[in-house]
């Protein structure tokens, strides 16, 4: 899961406040925390981060540790695992995993065939890690 | 008694331009200071006395100008026919000494129409080539030309000027004359000289050419320390013999391109002996140029061995435009089959129902008990569709 994946998640957690909200009770700067939450790419300063951790009370790793584990990045493994036609691992926040092959993927979610033939539709912000199988 | 510069001058037989080369003043002012246009400044006057050989005090600071003499008919020309014609020369003498006037009326010109004389006096001649300052057609000379008339912005005959006005440096009509007054507005010669207007035929020039300058003087009253133009240039050195440089020969070859040249060759999967037969030679023994080609022979090979790729594939991952494009299209499939949906949320709970509606944020089920629930899809973790217990039945009887 992105840091703007995972501070949807939060955001949910904590009852569906809006940015705004978010930006006044931080003080990150205006647009700034629908930026880090809606860009593919690694968003936001470190103090900014830490402000938003504080705000949802995680610690700030949790944040920032994040940064490598894009949207761009998770989407550039899957097209890779279907390109190669190769099952993908994805470990959900949830505690689950999902391994099958990808059947398609968008922003917002992403259809894998399991080894059973079933097929299940994983919702991106979901996922925390991932690994192509065999790779 | 103290005498006019130009009586002195005359005296010493010595032309303005042999009394400016000695004294080391330019020309145009001795001109000026004869005709009494400017006074000698002390400093002239000393190097004009020492040049004339006389006494500073025998030289009067401020000259009356040579008196007019009667006009002389024109001699015929040496530039008609046969002889060289005469070419400006700014070195050249326009008085001629004994006899000559200084000023001859109609007579003497600087720059006539009838042939370039600058002074007659006694058949002197300001110059005794061709003038070339333009084009004379007809072999008379002119500062300028037109139809053989010296004229530098006339055309009309026998109208020799510098320009606009009449006479000029010679001064041709009593009145009118200009020894150093005249300038692109006066006449340069006795006569009068042609308006420069529309009306008059164009002074012709050379088309091809232009106007021809005048010779550069070789002598240099700023510097009259230093010889001939001709005299100054200096002779081109000898070349040594075996000076010219050989070609160098071609460097071995770079060790960068012996590593690539060995990358390459251990991706096309060639052995030394391959190697021997495309090069002729072995690694050690390449030079760069050599090395060059074959790395460009190896690379070549390699790009024949990939597969191409498939054209207009992208290079990069595929982010569709629409975030939500696959997801609508499924999800509006399973809605229209009126699939029963299994949703896992994010805290493990499920919820099982049929699909009534949905956004790109949330989806609405119609749950077994008649119920309709909506769910964010960021509380969803994954959804699957499952067979209908129906469909199941179905699928079980159909595989028996």
């Amino acid at each position: 899961m992105s840091t703007s994946d995972y501070l949807r998640y939060l955001r949910a957690v904590k009852g569906g406040p809006t940015p705004q909200d978010i930006e006044t009770a931080t003080g990150v700067p205006a647009g700034a925390y629908r930026q880090i939450e809606q860009r593919y790419r690694a968003q936001g300063t470190e103090e900014e981060l830490a402000s938003l951790a504080a705000y949802f009370e995680v610690p700030a790793e949790d944040l920032t540790s994040r940064l490598e584990w894009t949207r761009k990045a998770l989407s550039a493994a899957l097209v890779e695992a279907a390109e190669q036609d190769a099952p993908i691992q994805l470990a959900l926040r949830s505690g689950q995993t999902v391994t099958g092959k990808v059947q398609w993927s968008d922003l917002g979610a992403a259809l894998l065939q399991m080894e059973d033939g079933q097929e299940v539709v994983v919702q991106r912000h979901m996922v925390d890690r991932w690994q192509i199988v065999g790779a | 008694m103290a005498l006019d510069l130009w009586q002195l001058r005359r005296q010493k037989r010595m032309t303005i331009e042999e009394l400016a080369r000695t004294a080391g003043v330019h020309p145009a002012l001795i001109k000026a200071y004869e005709l009494g246009e400017r006074s000698i400044p002390e400093r002239d006057l000393e190097r004009l006395a020492s040049a004339l050989e006389i006494d500073v005090e025998e030289i009067k600071e401020l000259s009356d100008p040579p008196p007019r003499g009667p006009s002389r008919p024109a001699a015929p020309s040496p530039l008609e026919g046969d002889a060289p014609r005469p070419r400006y020369d700014s070195g050249s003498r326009y008085d001629s000494g004994s006899g000559s006037r200084y000023d001859s009326g109609s007579g003497s010109r600087y720059d006539s129409g009838s042939g370039s004389r600058y002074d007659s006096g006694s058949g002197s001649r300001y110059d005794s080539g061709r003038p070339s300052y333009g084009r004379s057609d007809s072999g008379r000379s002119g500062y300028g030309s037109s139809e053989g008339r010296s004229s530098y912005g006339g055309g009309e005959a026998g109208r020799s000027g510098y320009g606009e006005g009449r006479s000029g440096y010679g001064g041709g009509e009593a009145g009118r004359s200009g020894y150093g007054s005249s300038n692109y507005g006066r006449g340069y010669g006795d006569r009068p000289a042609p308006r420069y207007d529309s009306e008059r035929p164009a002074p012709r020039y050379d088309s091809d050419r232009g106007p021809a300058r005048p010779p550069r003087p070789d002598y240099r009253p700023d510097r009259p320390d230093q010889p001939d133009r001709m005299e100054r240039r200096p002779e081109r050195p000898l070349r040594k013999p075996g000076g010219l440089k050989r070609r160098p020969q071609v460097a071995p070859a770079r060790p960068s391109q012996l590593e690539h040249l060995k990358i390459l060759l251990q991706q096309l999967d060639m052995s030394g002996d391959d190697l021997l037969r495309l090069a002729g030679k072995p690694l050690s023994m390449l030079n760069r140029r050599e090395a060059s080609h074959l790395l460009t022979t190896c690379q070549e090979m390699l790009t024949e061995r990939k597969p191409e790729r498939p054209k207009g594939k992208r290079q990069r991952p595929y982010l569709p435009e629409s975030v939500d494009e696959h997801e609508l299209v499924y999800l509006t499939q399973v809605q229209l089959d009126e699939s029963p949906l299994h949703l896992t949320l994010f805290n493990g709970t499920t919820l099982e129902g049929t699909l009534q509606g949905f956004s790109p944020y949330a989806l609405t089920l119609a749950t077994n008990s008649g119920d309709e629930i909506t769910v964010q899809k960021l509380a969803i973790a994954f959804y699957q569709v499952k067979p209908s217990p129906a469909q199941e039945a179905a699928d079980q009887d159909g595989e028996s």
